[in-house]
């Protein structure tokens, strides 16, 4: 489902990513932690398909990101339900709007989706704020907006960077809960994370970022 | 659990507004206005000279040189009937004091004293078929009347028929400006939307977007804008066009002549803020796929 292979990528001349290579089986979940810098972040990119490598390749669904025609890109990138670790909130639409939005890219009505889009928002905790924009709220509530919007679409890959940067460790622990719940329900599920607590008392496979290098090879248990 | 009824809104996805948008407006409000002023100057004239040359084409002018005096009277009515004899004439009648007053009215009022002017006879040749010959024509003038000229208006009606050609080129001419500077100025404000909210298309488009998405939401906004510019700068044309019609109409026009626009007419004005709202979509979802391109 998601296979990187020798994937290095290159800022100019920083060096950000060094010869990775991971490979996820549907249905699996791995946290990716490592120290600011590590990378974490251009390994997620690499996957949503916001970079490509500069060497190496990366391959989802069984297909060469690099082969893809625009179409074909966009297509995938609704498969993959991304928690950004900067939100990309669009700050002029109201709460239930941005969560909504991969529903109306890909062309559903309004009418179909409303009422999961609010009950969404009622579970990650939103209930009160349905109709605040994005900069009325605080970090915290962004980044349940954005988890919401990630998983509103059902896509089989979901990607979270940094998802409970910014939120109590209760509401940490229930936004991971979900994240885990979706992984039950069969979503491909990757997720980098400074918390080193929760991913030990989670206990998925933990992928270790360094300095650009993976230092763990990372195979799905079941 | 049964949600009580939500009404889920669906904001523009670009922020509203700004400067690029008003330009848009502006300019094709703006270009309207001149482009169905044209048109309708040149639907005018061909209206105008349609008229004429329909009129012009059935009747001939003979400026008759005859001197006042006992003979005059014969003479022309010798003229007349020599006239009268020519193939391609179908008859020829002297105008009356009345007419000829009416006739030179406008250059030297209603009470213009005709008795005291050396003033030319002047003979109205009613013409069919292809016209006389008219050399035929010329001959008899000179046998009856030395120095009396004929004039079958054909001078009048090509040049009638240049000037409408002429102001029909340039109709289609400012036209094309008009969809031009329309275009330009679509291109440069959707350029400048799509930099101002670059963030909000990165995300979009990792969302999952395509570029004919993206594209919508600026067509949208863009060709609204042109469309209301346009039906602006049309109305503003309207309120000058009806004010000619007026002004016409107020007067006696020979033949009831009325250069107000007719239905017809209407409708191809019309058309002018369709065509700019066309151009505006097309340039806008153009200029958004092409720049989204080369950002890969
Ligand atoms: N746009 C960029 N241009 C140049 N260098 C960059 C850019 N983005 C990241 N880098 C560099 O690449 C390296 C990896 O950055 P990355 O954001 O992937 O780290 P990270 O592991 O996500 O860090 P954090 O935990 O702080 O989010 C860093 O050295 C960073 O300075
Ligand atoms: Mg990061």
């Amino acid at each position: 489902m998601i296979e990187l292979e020798g994937a290095t990528f290159r800022y100019g001349g920083v060096e950000a990513l060094t010869n990775v290579t991971l490979s996820m089986e549907q249905g699996a979940m791995a946290f990716l932690t490592g120290p600011s810098g590590a990378g974490k972040s251009t390994l997620m990119k690499l996957l949503y398909l916001s970079l490509t490598p500069t060497s190496g390749s990366v391959r989802l669904f069984g297909r060469d990101a690099a082969k893809l025609t625009r179409r074909e890109r966009a297509h995938m990138r609704r498969r993959i339900g991304v928690v950004f670790q900067d939100f990309r909130l669009l700050d002029h639409l109201s709460v239930l709007e941005n969560i909504a939005l991969p529903l109306r890219i890909a062309g559903a009505r309004p009418a179909d989706y409303a009422s999961d889009v609010t009950e969404l928002a009622e579970w990650v905790g939103l209930g009160g704020r349905l109709n605040a924009r994005p900069p009325e709220l605080s970090g915290g509530e962004q980044q349940r907006i954005a988890i919401a919007r990630a998983v509103i679409a059902s896509p089989e890959i979901i990607l979270a960077d940094e998802p409970t940067g910014n939120v109590d460790p209760e509401i940490a622990a229930r936004l991971m809960g979900l994240l885990l719940e979706l992984n039950r329900l069969g979503k491909t599920v990757l997720v980098a994370t400074h918390d080193l607590a929760l991913v030990a008392r989670l206990g998925a496979p933990t992928l270790r970022l360094e300095g650009g290098r993976l230092s763990q090879a990372g195979e799905r248990a079941a | 659990m049964t949600a009580p009824q939500i009404v889920l809104k669906q904001s523009p996805l670009i922020p509203r507004g700004g400067a690029p948008a008003r330009l848009v407006f502006a300019t094709s409000a703006a270009m309207t206005f001149l482009a169905v002023c044209a048109l309708a100057a040149a639907l005018t004239a061909e209206k105008l000279a349609a008229l004429w040359t329909d009129q012009l084409a059935r009747v001939a002018t003979v400026t008759a040189e005859i001197a006042d005096g006992p003979d005059a009277r014969a003479q022309t009515t010798r003229l007349l009937a020599a006239l009268e004899e020519i193939p391609g004439i179908a008859g020829a009648r002297a105008l009356s004091e009345s007419e000829m007053q009416a006739l030179l009215a406008p250059w030297l009022g209603p009470e213009a004293p005709l008795d005291d002017l050396p003033t030319p006879v002047m003979i109205e040749v009613e013409t069919g078929g292809a016209g006389p010959d008219r050399a035929a024509v010329e001959a008899a003038l000179a046998r009856i009347a030395p120095g009396s000229t004929y004039d079958d208006h054909g001078r009048w009606r090509d040049s009638l028929a240049d000037a409408a050609g002429t102001l029909r080129a340039l109709a289609y001419g400012a036209l094309l400006i008009a969809a031009g500077a329309a275009a330009a100025t679509v291109a440069l404000a959707t350029n400048a939307g799509l930099a101002a909210n670059t963030a909000i298309i990165d995300a979009l488009l990792l969302m999952g977007a395509e570029d004919g998405f993206i594209a919508r939401v600026f067509e949208r906004r863009f060709a609204r804008r042109a469309l209301t510019g346009a039906l602006l700068g049309l109305a503003l044309a309207a309120i000058g066009l009806w004010s000619l019609g007026d002004a016409v109409s107020g007067t006696a026009t020979p033949g009831g002549l009325d250069l107000s626009p007719t239905t017809r007419d209407w409708v191809v004005l019309s058309l002018t803020p369709a065509l700019l709202t066309a151009v505006a979509w097309a340039t806008t979802r153009l200029s958004v796929i092409a720049a989204l391109r080369r950002r890969r």
